[in-house]
């Protein structure tokens, strides 16, 4: 056969076979599904509100947050169904967008809890292609939302001791909650900071409040939030008041310390080794 | 900032220096044609070259071309050009006042040797004299790809490719929104990179209005300065001929249906169509070239269409028999859509709801000066004088941007001929930026850089090139930045058909103004400004082989390496913010190879290039975004007298780390590309199926590359 006939007939037969190992729409659908229930008033600077789902939580990037589609505002209850592929996720939540404001991964009203624990985000794996995780269920209060805002609290966070193998980020938690927070809606977090630090200054943007504990949290890698990464607080009785949207406290200084031995937190019934004393 | 006016002021003096002239009747001159050894035909671009001279010219488009001011004496004349066996005639003897007429005819070869560049050592060079990689497309592969723009074009080009509409040259600069490039752009030797994005905007220049690219791969810092970190491509636009030519390229075409159901967004054809025309002609003594073009597209997805109209202008006067000048200009204007990321992977055609109407206006106009003295055969000094004015205004749903940048450029270049085997570059280059945008704010920055390098044979095989650039950056926030760029190249002709070489440089890039100072929304990410951004800095060593085994084969290997400090990339936050961050520490490493065979088939020639890459992010220990480990480009082009057949094919591999969304499906990339060619007389008529087996795929995340489409071409010369 002549060489062109030869290019000629391979050049018709790529013609006729179309390349599918490329992107292609989802044909097995996974994910996980559930009910997203409002408590309180729907606020009316409500731009959008998503499904958010972390693979790390507290985030860190963008990267670490799957953003659903704009869901229907205004309703009592939505039945959802967050499409994803196979992924184990540290927590699902809803974010809130205010009107005239960029999105926000960490402006969270609800969080999915699986327990009574309030206090640690309900984990969800997605472990197959065609598997749709049923009863992920989040209960969201319109009262925490936030909005805005320049008000902030914020200090120095010193180190004392060595930084445990397994820390891998620290986040600064402030909370206005009457005595211990209850739920994680309770808590505003700073911006998740690399651990291995000796001092560094911290800030949280909060909303208007009294605010009667500020705490720093160590996270492990591979882990997700918890009461138990509390390693440092400041409890104000009187509180920390934050007046208005313009209100920053700059002197808030906490300090992790860190006694030789292992991340684990002391029992809840004996003083935490690695809190400083109250004030 | 007053600098300008004095380089400004200084304008007179340069050119008063240069038009100098000499006694007539103690020069000779040496013309000619170059043509087709086989058919006779004009070959237009070709590289002319008197050995141990800074003299030479480029052919025009009917082929001519002519040498001037050569003392009596014997020379040896070079003439190069792609796809030609280069031709050497030995002691041709000039008299005074004498002209000697060459009638060169180049023999057409489909293994590429020997081309004359003028990118790596910024002077004459045959590529085999480089130390450095350079790789070469010339007119008739970009009329053979038929791509109206370059960067679909240079996809083709050995360990190039693109992510996301940015150019990256063995994985250097990854997708960094726009907002700055490691690879620089230069057209006819004049920086054209934008002072506010410093980006490259590839629609500038259509490549109907192209004679060649050339692209030099590694650290060029030592001689071209900032956003030379990762290579620099060199875009030669056509000379204007002496006869009246007119050359006419019309295309139009057609997308087809998306592969999956789901994807269609609309029952419209969706097509595009391109006009470019270009004429050449002398006036008096001065040769002229004007090119316009229109472009247009619905867009393959939706929301992706554009209107485009560009203009080129280029003067030549030879003012006296040692100075020439060239006033070059270049137009565009351009009307986009925008859809930057899909609506979802089940409607991936499509853009968001409420970004529907989103859109780019924008302008960039070139205007450059160029004035080439040569004293005699020994010196010669270059003066470029450029301003390029980049203006755009998006009017976007979620915000509406505008910005005006400005930059003006003097730069001063002297050649210096010692002797055959000692030749000499060294000059400054002074750079004026203004920018006044909503996006990074008003902003001035001035660049005084002095370079030079010399190039000298040690043996009659074995060349050494030793050089360094000094740049000194200053910006209005009161930010200052030194940078000091050597270079250390090594070639050597071992064989007659082996040429090793070796190259280590250290390279520098000074953050852009919209890496520092951006504080607008992109495609839903807020870009939040990092003022305090450093320089980032990289030494890169290459070494390399070429060999030529003619007429079956021409092989190319080069290993190389880059590190990098401060390395600038994007750090998306949780807020969806974007801020540009130094990376401390990276590495890209890699092997490249580039074959050209001709397997004894009459007509038939093959090239492929392969490069392996391994991009780290060492401080995490982790691959670095947005670079793919592996990319491979291969070419089969069959002529059989006027009829051309050609396939491209580009293999890209999966992305392993993205910055936005990681979850979601990532493929590698597997595009080819068939034309068919009928050439009659001047004429050509295309047919082009360009990703021909529709595979669907993307360089960054949520954004579908082009889906197969159909086009006819017709071009020819009148």
């Amino acid at each position: 056969m002549k060489p062109a006939y030869l290019l000629a007939l391979m050049g018709l037969v790529l013609f006729a076979c179309d390349d599918d190992s490329g992107i292609k729409p989802p044909t097995q659908l996974s994910g996980f599904s559930g009910t997203i229930t409002f408590k309180g008033a729907w606020p009316e600077d409500t731009d959008q509100i998503r499904l958010a789902a972390a693979l790390k939580f507290p985030p860190s990037t963008i990267a670490d947050v799957l953003l659903g589609d704009a869901l229907p505002v205004g309703g009592d209850s939505i039945r959802y169904t967050f499409y994803t592929n196979p992924v184990a996720l540290q927590a699902v939540g809803v974010v809130w967008k205010e009107k005239g404001q960029a999105w926000d991964a960490t402006n969270i009203i609800g969080y999915y809890f699986p327990t009574e624990n309030h206090l640690a985000p309900g984990t969800v794996t997605v472990t197959r292609k065609d598997e749709i995780v049923p009863n992920i269920d989040i209960e969201c209060d319109l009262t925490k939302v936030k909005r805005a805002v320049n008000s902030a609290i914020g200090g120095m966070l010193r180190v004392q001791g060595a930084w445990p193998a397994g820390a891998s980020k620290v986040v600064v938690a402030a909370s206005t909650a009457p005595v211990l927070p209850s739920s994680l809606l309770d808590l505003t977090f700073s911006f998740p900071m690399d651990a291995g630090f000796d001092s560094t200054r911290y800030i949280i943007a909060v909303q208007p409040g009294t605010y009667k504990l500020v705490a720093a949290l160590v996270i492990e890698n591979g882990k997700s939030i918890g009461m138990e990464s509390i390693k440092g607080a400041y409890y104000s009785f009187g509180g920390i008041k934050i007046k208005n949207a313009e209100t920053r406290v700059l002197d808030v200084d906490l300090t992790l310390i860190f006694p030789p031995g292992s991340l684990r937190a002391a029992p809840a019934d004996k003083p935490s080794p690695y809190t400083k004393p109250l004030k | 900032m007053h600098r300008a006016h004095r380089l400004l002021l200084a304008l007179p003096f340069l050119f008063a220096i240069g038009p100098q002239p000499l006694p007539a009747q103690s020069s000779g001159r040496i013309s000619g044609r170059v043509a087709d050894a086989k058919t006779g035909e004009a070959i237009p671009g070709a590289n002319v070259m008197i050995a141990g001279t800074v003299l030479g010219a480029n052919s025009d488009p009917e082929g001519r071309f002519s040498i001037n001011s050569l003392a009596p004496g014997s020379y040896d004349l070079r003439v190069s050009a792609v796809g030609y066996r280069p031709f050497l005639r030995r002691s041709i003897a000039v008299a005074a006042g004498a002209q000697v007429q060459l009638a060169v005819a180049l023999e057409q070869t489909l293994i590429e040797t020997g081309e004359v560049v003028v990118t790596a050592s910024k002077r004459r060079q045959s590529i085999e004299d480089s130390p450095t990689s350079v790789g070469v497309m010339s007119n008739r592969e970009l009329e053979q790809k038929n791509q109206v723009y370059l960067d679909k074009a240079l996809e083709n080009a050995a360990g190039v490719n693109f992510v996301g509409g940015q150019i990256n040259i063995r994985g250097s600069s990854g997708y960094n929104y726009g907002a700055g490039s490691r690879v620089l752009l230069l057209i006819d030797g004049v920086p054209v990179m934008p002072g506010d994005s410093g980006d490259i905007k590839w629609s500038m220049v259509p490549a109907s209005q192209v004679d060649h690219v050339e692209i030099v791969k590694g650290a060029g810092s030592a001689l071209y300065g900032s956003s030379a970190l990762g290579g620099v491509v060199n875009v030669i636009t056509k000379n204007a001929a002496v006869k009246p030519l007119t050359h006419m390229r019309l295309s139009a075409g057609f997308y087809d249906k998306p592969m999956y159901a789901e994807w269609k967004w609309t029952d419209r054809l969706l097509h595009f169509d391109d006009i470019d025309i270009d004429h050449s002609q002398r006036i008096g003594k001065s040769n002229l070239m004007l090119a316009l073009g229109r472009h247009q597209s619905t867009g393959y997805a939706q929301n992706g269409w554009y209107q485009r109209v560009n203009g080129l202008f280029k003067w030549q006067r030879q003012l006296t028999p040692k100075a020439t000048l060239t006033l070059s200009s270049h137009y565009e204007t351009n009307n986009n859509g925008t859809s930057l990321m899909w609506r979802s992977q089940s409607e991936a055609l499509s853009v968001a709801k409420e970004a529907l109407g989103d859109r780019v206006k924008s302008d960039k106009f070139g205007l450059n000066l160029f004035h080439r003295w040569a004293a005699n055969e020994k010196f010669a000094l270059n003066t470029r004088v450029s301003y390029f004015r980049n203006f755009w205004k998006n009017y976007f749903h979620d915000n509406l941007n505008a910005s005006q940048a400005n930059r003006i450029g003097v730069e001063l270049q002297g050649d210096y001929q010692f002797s055959n085997s000692n030749a000499l570059t060294f000059g400054t280059e002074e750079a004026w930026d203004i920018v006044e945008s909503g996006l990074v704010g008003n902003h001035e920055q001035y660049v005084l850089s002095g370079y030079i390098q010399n190039e000298r044979k040690l043996i009659s095989a074995l060349a050494l090139t030793l050089g360094a650039r000094y740049d000194l950056q200053k910006v209005d926030t009161g930010f200052k930045d030194e940078n000091l760029s050597p270079k250390v190249g090594l070639v050597w002709h071992a064989l007659p058909w082996m040429t090793l070489r070796g190259s280590s440089g250290s390279g520098f890039r000074a953050a852009s103004m919209s890496e520092r100072f951006s504080n607008s929304v992109y495609s839903g990410l807020q870009l939040v400004p990092n003022p305090t951004l450093k320089s980032e800095t990289a030494w890169s060593h290459e070494i390399g082989a070429s060999v030529l085994l003619l007429p079956l084969l021409s092989l190319d290997l080069s290993a190389f390496r880059s590190d990098y400090y401060d390395l600038i990339e994007p750090e998306p936050t949780v807020t969806q913010e974007i801020r540009f961050v130094n990376i401390t520490r990276a590495r890209i490493s890699g092997l490249e190879t580039s074959v050209q065979l001709q397997p004894g088939i009459p007509g038939l020639s093959l090239t492929t290039a392969w490069t392996w890459m391994d991009p780290r992010d060492l401080d995490l220990d982790a691959t670095l975004a947005y670079r793919p480990r592996r990319i491979s480009q291969t070419t089969l082009i069959y002529r059989i007298g006027p009829v051309e057949m050609s396939a491209d094919y580009r293999y890209i591999a999966r992305l392993d780390q993205v910055k936005l969304y990681p979850l979601e499906d990532r493929v590698a990339q597997k595009t080819l590309d068939l034309h068919l060619t009928w050439h009659y007389r001047q004429w050509s008529l295309g047919g082009h199926l360009n990703n021909a087996r529709n595979h669907n795929h993307t360089q960054m995340e949520r954004t579908l590359l082009p889906i197969r489409n159909y086009m006819l071409t017709l071009s020819g010369t009148i």
